[in-house]
């Protein structure tokens, strides 16, 4: 519009363009399975044999996102990564994991400890709604360390975050991806901390002491 | 714009275009520069009522907004702000010229970039393109600028699951 070789008359004959922008049409709720890589954590084995127990709570967890109308919105499965996750942590901290159904199979397989993980609160955070530029992923955890006869021997709390930007100009993602990436940085994270801080767990600490 | 001959028929357009879809989930209107037309809907859906309707053809006839003859600022805020992979969204661009010096092929190129096909080869929002031939009422030196808007929305509209509506009146 404000070329300057362009006569007063030409520019009160052009108004240059204008976008109408019509969102037709919201599908119900979106699927978004979490995959990823998730390496092994060089650590210093401890010599225990451990079994874990991924119960159906942990191996189907889904999380569901909804709209502020109540409507489904996204529906996050993040059970596979989570067992894949901790397929890879737990043979890199002990001497011997192995997975088990039952504390009754446990029991029967002579080992140290008893590992179940539970997920008990996992959050999301999306860009329409926060007005970041960033997708969030926020997991809490119950991490319960046992015997084969189920007495507890530790029982603490980790939490796990991970972000990814949004699309900037010019690389538009796919919602779905940046969600799965923001997990996987998540998990990412879980897999740092639980490797690195599990020994410093008071109750693990005394365990390990009167070993 | 109120002072340009033809907005009153882009006004008739835009209302047609609204017509055309009696429900929508949400509606936003922007300049060529990717200017909010209601600021206080900035990155928002504008919400599909007959009230906002009516607004936005009012805030229109009387919106004045800088232009800088070149779609492709706008579009790529569009898609950038709002594409979400569950969501079907239309762009209609609705335009009279493209000035000479911007590359159409460079346009095409950018918006292709950003547009990008899914895994099913559809591209993430579908853009339609409406020309108004004002710039015919002008000067012939001028009138270049008419068809290269109507080139470059024609390809762009090919590329990218849309239509191209060339009109014969801008009145």
């Amino acid at each position: 519009m404000n070329q300057p070789n362009m006569t007063i008359q030409a520019l009160l004959y052009r108004f240059g363009a204008v976008l109408l922008l019509l969102l037709v049409s919201a599908c119900g709720a979106s699927n978004v399975v979490i995959e990823g890589n998730f390496p092994t954590p060089n650590v210093n084995k401890i010599p225990l044999s451990v079994a874990v127990i991924y119960d159906d709570a942990l191996r189907e967890h889904f999380y569901i996102e909804y709209s502020e109308t109540g409507r489904e919105e996204i529906n996050i499965e993040s059970g596979n990564s989570h067992i894949q996750l901790f397929n890879a942590v737990l043979p890199a901290m002990f001497d011997q994991v192995i997975s088990v159904a039952s504390f009754e199979d446990a029991a029967g397989q002579n080992v140290d400890a008893v590992f179940v993980p539970e997920i008990e609160e996992f959050q999301l955070a999306l860009p329409a709604k926060t007005k970041l530029d960033v997708y969030e992923v926020w997991i809490k955890y119950n991490m319960r360390l046992l015997t084969s006869e189920g007495e507890v021997i530790a029982d603490w709390v980790l939490t796990a975050y991970g972000k990814t930007p949004t699309g900037t100009l010019g690389t538009v993602r796919f919602q779905g991806d940046s969600i799965n990436q923001a997990a996987v940085v998540a998990l990412r994270d879980l897999a740092t901390s639980f490797s690195l801080t599990f020994a410093q767990v008071p109750e693990v600490q005394d365990w390990l002491n009167n070993l | 714009m109120f002072q340009n001959p033809s907005w009153d028929k882009m006004l008739g357009v835009i209302r047609d275009t609204l017509d055309v879809y009696p429900e929508v989930k949400g509606i936003q209107v922007m300049n060529d520069m990717g200017d909010y037309m209601f600021e206080s809907y900035r990155g928002d859906w504008i919400p599909d009522t007959p009230g906002r309707r009516s607004q936005i053809i009012q805030t229109l006839r009387a919106w004045n907004p800088y232009s800088n003859s070149s779609p492709v600022e706008g579009v790529t805020r569009a898609i950038d702000t709002f594409y979400e992979y569950d969501k079907k969204i239309s762009i209609y661009v609705l335009g009279d010229d493209f000035q000479p010096g911007g590359s159409i092929q460079d346009v095409l190129r950018t918006i292709d970039r950003i547009n990008v096909e899914d895994e099913n080869g559809d591209r993430l929002v579908r853009i339609h393109g409406i020309g108004f031939p004002v710039i015919f009422a002008g000067p012939r030196r001028f009138q270049q600028s008419v068809y290269r808007y109507s080139t470059l929305m024609r390809e762009m509209t090919q590329r990218n699951g849309g239509t191209f509506v060339g009109l014969n009146d801008y009145q």
